[in-house]
């Protein structure tokens, strides 16, 4: 088997071990979608047409994607490589630099889809899936996932301490999750902080195709090509800074 | 045939010179010992030697091959390094087969080698169990086993029994002799000098990232100072004998006890203490400090 899915394998071994508290990390989404889309939203007539319920939705589907991949690529990737070394257990293999960052970012992967697919049944419970159609987005699900294991494998790779991820949710994550037109379309926005946005915020992108499959409307391949391309940046930048800090 | 060839080997952290024009060699089926005390280079050294570092100049060939090609030789290798890296979310066999799996070995052969080997260190009974439920000396037996999975031709140990309680730290050496008896080569770091004398056929002495001085355990003492040495509490000096002053005590090497004894009344010097000669003795004398 090749050395990365070794490693993946050996996250699906520990995730089986702690399977439910791990799950149940990623019912964050679920808790916005009550309180903003079932709280809020009742004073809300529409948005862009949709309930305002109907708008978060699919939107909190791709947070629960960030949530699961991010976290698992940077808190718990970090304990493993600082706190516990074991990253230097891996490296004394076969496996190399390049197999602890691919095997890390396909666990981070799968198991925002997990978060994600929960997340749908539960809107599906509520009614707020009307055309089955949407249900074609677990198929994407991975490569979101992967767009956000890859920048949590490259801010693994850099940040000098485990504190700085905290920093990194305020600065970086928390903006993501609030300006990706996630709660709102960030079309009202000006032009220029708009093309900001989309610049720095790969969820953007993730949440327009979730709500184009949502509205089965065609999905736009420019949002695809866009998160491809962040996952191969990312995976590059993460190699090359994790082989620095590994084998100085 | 070498082993280990390394040559001329600096290293920087920054300004700060690491290693200083290091070089020795390890034979086939020898013992080798680092010694130094905190921050002498030898971790540097097993890094480099063990992929984890790079040397900014000096030559490495392990099994002959250059150390650029590393990747070639790695699954000769074991190592076991001096922080614990074991893996925590997973259980001992877990641990085993997981790094057999990822040294290129299928699963059955993987499980079947952990096994034997739990089995061969009497540690099965451990098998199923976490991690953090373990002892530090049965963690380290662990690593050690770890390292063994490939029937490695040479074991890298960085300070392995640091923190065991002596009677584990025994079996450890017991272990790493008769593995040497396997035509396996090893190079371990230590400050404990009992060790590098119980274990090795060879001890370098290593401080501030230069190699002081290389030999077999008996020869170091031999070669260097006297086979036996007074200890007095106040500053003296005796022509004739090789002798240093450390912390006001002054240390004195003889071949002979009665001489130098028969010496010293003539000066009205009472020693505090008569005993054979040590490496540490060794090495305060070479280097003016402790390990």
């Amino acid at each position: 088997m090749i050395p990365f899915l070794i490693i993946f394998k050996r996250n699906i071994i520990s995730f089986k071990k702690r399977a439910w508290g791990t799950l149940i990390s990623g019912i964050d989404p679920l808790l916005f979608l009550l309180a903003f889309g079932f709280g809020i939203g009742k004073f809300i007539s529409n948005v862009e047409g949709l309930s305002y319920v109907e708008f978060i939705a699919p939107a909190m589907v791709l947070v629960s994607v960030l949530y699961g991949s991010f976290f698992e690529t940077t808190y718990n990737a970090f304990v493993r490589m600082y706190y516990e070394n074991i990253y230097t257990a891996w490296l004394s293999t076969n496996a190399t630099v390049k197999d602890i960052v691919l095997g890390e970012m396909l666990w981070g992967a799968v198991r925002g889809t997990l978060y994600a697919i929960i997340v749908i049944f539960i809107l599906y419970c509520f009614g707020l899936i009307k055309n089955l159609c949407f249900l074609i987005i677990i198929l994407a699900l991975p490569l979101f996932g992967l767009v956000f294991a890859s920048i949590g494998m490259f801010f693994t790779s850099v940040v000098p301490n485990i504190m700085f991820f905290d920093y990194l949710y305020f600065v970086y994550i928390n903006p993501m999750i609030l300006f990706s037109g996630t709660y709102f379309p960030i079309n009202i926005l000006p032009v220029f902080i708009k093309n900001i946005l989309k610049a720095l915020f790969p969820l953007y992108y993730a949440v327009k195709i979730s709500r184009e499959l949502y509205l089965s409307q065609p999905i736009d391949i420019i949002s695809i090509i866009v998160l491809s391309i962040t996952v191969v940046i990312f995976t590059v930048l993460a190699i090359k800074f994790l082989k620095i800090r590994l084998i100085d | 045939m070498s082993i280990i060839e390394v040559e001329s080997v600096i290293k920087y952290y920054k300004d700060i010179k690491a290693l200083d024009g290091v070089s020795f060699s390890l034979e086939e089926s020898q013992i080798l010992s680092l010694v130094g005390p905190n921050g002498s280079g030898k971790t540097t050294l097993t890094k480099i030697i063990s992929g984890f570092a790079k040397a900014n100049s000096g030559k490495i060939n392990i099994f002959g091959q250059d150390i650029n090609e590393f990747e070639k030789i790695k699954n000769k290798i074991g190592l076991v390094p001096q922080e614990n890296n074991l893996d925590q979310d997973i259980n001992v066999l877990e641990n085993l087969i997981i790094h057999s799996e990822l040294c290129g070995l299928n699963t059955k052969i993987a499980k079947e080698r952990s096994l034997n080997l739990l089995q061969k260190f009497g540690l099965d009974k451990y098998k199923h169990e976490d991690i953090k439920n373990l002892s530090g000396g049965t963690k380290r037996k662990i690593m050690l086993i770890r390292a063994l999975l490939t029937n490695p031709k040479l074991l890298i140990l960085d300070e392995p029994t640091i923190g065991l309680d002596p009677a584990i730290r025994r079996q450890f050496w017991d272990i790493i002799i008769d593995l040497k008896f396997q035509n396996i080569s090893t190079i371990f770091t230590t400050h404990y000098m009992e060790e590098a004398n119980f274990m090795a056929d060879e001890i370098i002495f290593i401080n501030r990232g230069k190699l002081i001085l290389k030999g077999k355990p008996q020869d170091l003492i031999k070669n260097v100072l006297e086979s036996f040495v007074f200890e007095i509490k106040e500053k003296v000096s005796i022509a004739g004998y090789k002798s240093y002053v450390y912390e006001n005590k002054t240390f004195i090497f003889t071949p002979s006890k009665e001489l130098l004894l028969s010496n010293l009344k003539l000066k009205g010097i009472e020693p505090s203490t008569i005993r054979e000669t040590t490496l540490d003795d060794v090495f305060l004398y070479i280097t003016g400090e402790r390990i």
